[in-house]
């Protein structure tokens, strides 16, 4: 919940406001209308609808095989958590304090490049690894600390 | 915090699971509007929603696999911070968000790293030769 930076605007560089890329949905019902109602209808039936069966469950808050308006209001009472749980299967090493940190190699969010975009100083080498496509961790080890911010847009 | 400490620290945002999809457990209606992604490029337009919403351009944004690998081992759904010493080990590990999320924490904890580093290269002047090139 990257909201929480909102809070603590101090996190943020100070920077001009920039336009949204596309328009944000006015809401909810908006969004999954505008997306899977193909036949217009006013309701989203399984088959118009792409996702997991678990997804449309959730929004089927009436279970009578249709996501409707009158359904996304019954939405927000807490039915579990969402997150995988193998994670014994998976052998992860959790993160802990004073331990090392495990390693992960994970996709750069790529940004669109003014044309004007001043090019990396290749004399450096620490810009590279800065904005590659993708980012390791342990890359930074013995050159600088990493602060981790985990959290998404919701 | 970035500003104070951006030449000496890298600030990553890592994007994982959503906390309050409007598909998800705990949907949350008047916020962002987002689906759940179920493919690692949805989860990717969503970080890019998110850094256009919240002006993150001057952040490295890093998007977590849709498997959630990193989200659950570093426990870190909702949001969490964390700071990893320029040793590689964790100099910092903050409670969970929302309530936990302690951004003053992780400020003494840089501090406290960037001392310890400061202190590292009086003692060790080699060191700090080899650490000022790499910053410079």
């Amino acid at each position: 919940m990257l909201c929480t930076l909102l809070l603590f605007p101090f996190l943020i560089q100070d920077s001009p406001p920039r336009p949204a890329q596309e328009p944000e949905p006015q809401s909810a019902w908006q969004l999954i209308t505008e997306k899977y109602d193909a036949d217009k209808d006013g309701k989203i039936s399984r088959a118009e609808y792409s996702k997991d069966d678990k997804y449309f469950a959730r929004l089927d808050a009436d279970q009578n095989g249709f996501i409707e308006a009158s359904d996304l209001k019954k939405l927000g009472r807490p039915k579990g958590f969402r997150g995988k749980t193998d994670d014994a299967k998976d052998k992860l090493v959790i993160a802990e304090a004073g331990k090392m940190a495990p390693d992960f190699t994970l996709r750069v969010l790529e940004k669109a490049k003014p044309s004007s975009a001043k090019k990396p100083n290749k004399k450096v080498g620490l810009d590279d690894a800065v904005k590659p496509k993708t980012f390791q961790l342990s890359s930074l080890k013995g050159k600088k600390p990493v602060a981790l911010i985990f959290g998404s847009y919701t | 915090m970035r500003e104070k400490y951006g030449k000496e620290v890298e600030f990553v945002v890592v994007y994982i699971a959503e906390a309050h999809a409007i598909d998800s457990a705990w949907p949350m209606l008047n916020g962002p509007l987002l689906e759940e992604p179920e493919t690692l490029e949805e989860r990717i337009a969503n970080a890019g929603k998110c850094a256009v919403g919240l002006e993150l351009k001057d952040f490295l944004t890093v998007v977590d696999g849709i498997d959630d690998k990193v989200m659950r081992s570093y426990q870190s759904w909702p949001d969490r911070l964390y700071l990893v010493g320029i040793d590689g080990k964790i100099a910092y590990k903050g409670g969970k968000g929302p309530f936990d999320f302690k951004p003053e924490q992780l400020d003494a904890a840089i501090a406290k790293e960037l001392a310890a580093i400061e202190a590292a290269k009086q003692a060790d002047p080699e060191t700090a030769d080899r650490l000022i090139q790499l910053f410079s």
